[in-house]
């Protein structure tokens, strides 16, 4: 099974019941456009549950409201999220967010797509 | 190489400063970069950030939702999009002379990622003849901070020469309190001067919460985010729970949060079930229980009431706006 979508701001497949967000290079997220985002992403929930594998690399920057809008409405239909992050930026990001906006979901930022893939297999 | 990196930790220690002094609505501009430094100027960003907001915040909660919001710089700007007046505030805010500002364009003042999109609205000005619209930008200070703002631009025409002008008016928030605070302070130094030895008990918040009441309310805040499903226990068992006593409880969580327990227990509640609503197919019932919900009748009422339409009606508006 694999169904994807893009927009703008990411890309989104899901394989093997779990999804895959990738963001695009630079982009920098403000509350319309996590919004949109999270329109985007429920749309190919199909209404059910999912892990969540959310690769952050190539963020830019997310503002504080979008910041809150993704650990709360954001969460609606996630069983559990895995960042991918490799650049200081990155890790700083998923830090800060773990940290300060604390997503109701159990969430964790791995440096290896395996090791992300692993945490999410227990929820799946 | 070494020349970019120490001017990087100059504009780090620069906004330091900013913040040190109570100005956070500055940010770093970002670099291309990628590195250890550009992680700490991602992180001084959005600090400053949670420290504005949490300010403004505390104002809302002391106040009872009044907010003040003063005009914190205006420019009036002439058909080419030169500068022709600017107020004080904005000058020092900016950190250029007013010399410098008038006369030059309004460009100089924005940072260069935000040029495009005054660009497009200086064009959309152009052409009306009577113009009112808001855009957020990023200004640039003469020490290269950024700052974020939202501009409400008005365009006229001066009654008698007929000159074409814009008006540019940028808010910043702040509260009454913080006003009624600073002119309470001023007081009270002046009094404390003038007789020394007289206590002011009166003046004393009636109860003061440690760091640590602070760390505990925080943390019932969050079980009660993880938790909607669940029924809260009585707030005396609740702040047991969390290791704090009853009345610290309610009055710490208003203050940190603006509102009671129980209704911010509603609002997370209801604002998940909309949510549910509009993305799942998991029926409507089934979502009043997954919110917590014990009846359907008064997840109905409660949600009515909150968002002003029944949960149905938001199912069926996102299934027909689906296809």
């Amino acid at each position: 099974m694999s169904i994807v979508l893009e927009n703008e701001y990411a890309t989104y497949k899901v394989v093997n019941g779990i999804l895959y967000v990738t963001y695009r290079k630079d982009v920098i997220l403000d509350l319309p456009a996590a919004v949109y985002i999270v329109k985007d992403r429920l749309s190919i929930h199909e209404g059910l549950f999912l892990p969540v594998l959310c690769d952050i690399r190539q963020i830019k920057e997310i503002n504080k409201a979008a910041r809150v809008y993704l650990a709360i409405e954001g969460s609606t239909l996630i069983k559990a999220v895995a960042f991918i992050v490799e650049s200081p930026v990155s890790e700083m990001l998923s830090k800060f967010y773990l940290r300060t906006s604390k997503p109701p979901v159990p969430t964790e930022a791995f440096t290896s797509i395996e090791q992300a893939l692993n945490f999410l297999k227990q929820y799946k | 190489m070494d020349a970019v990196i120490s001017q990087r930790m100059e504009l780090i220690n620069q906004m330091l400063l900013e913040m040190a002094s109570g100005n956070f609505f500055y940010r770093i501009e970002r670099s291309t970069e990628n590195d250890e430094l550009e992680a700490l100027v991602v992180t001084l960003n959005m600090l400053a950030e949670e420290i504005q907001d949490t300010i403004i915040h505390q104002g809302f909660t002391n106040t009872e939702k009044t907010i003040l919001d003063i005009v914190q710089m205006s420019f009036i700007l002439d058909s080419e999009g030169r500068i022709q007046m600017v107020n004080q505030q904005a000058c020092s805010v900016l950190s250029y002379l007013y010399e410098d500002i008038i006369g030059a364009n309004f460009e100089v003042l924005i940072a260069k990622s935000s040029i495009p999109k005054w660009k497009k609205t200086w064009k959309q000005i152009r052409k009306k003849a009577f113009f009112d619209t808001a855009i957020a930008l990023k200004f640039k200070s003469k020490g290269n901070l950024l700052i974020p703002k939202n501009l409400y631009i008005t365009t006229f025409n001066e009654s008698n020469t007929k000159y074409r002008k814009t008006l540019i008016a940028v808010v910043h928030r702040s509260s009454f309190q913080k006003q009624l605070d600073a002119s309470l302070k001023e007081r009270v130094i002046k009094d404390s001067k003038s007789s020394v030895n007289s206590k002011n008990k009166t003046l004393k918040p009636k109860l003061r919460l440690s760091f640590e009441d602070i760390r505990k309310i925080r943390e019932g805040h969050d079980i009660i985010i993880n938790n909607l499903n669940k029924e809260l226990p009585s707030l005396r068992d609740f702040a047991l729970q969390i290791g704090t006593n009853e009345f610290k409880l309610k009055y710490g969580f208003k203050e940190l949060y603006g509102t009671t327990v129980h209704r911010f227990l509603m609002q997370e509640r209801l604002r998940k079930a909309q949510m549910m609503i509009q993305y799942s197919d998991v029926s409507l019932k089934s979502i009043a229980y997954r919110v917590g919900f014990k009846s359907i009748p008064h997840f109905s009422r409660s949600f009515k009431k909150r968002y002003g339409y029944a949960p149905s009606a938001l199912r069926n508006n996102s299934i027909s706006t689906d296809k």
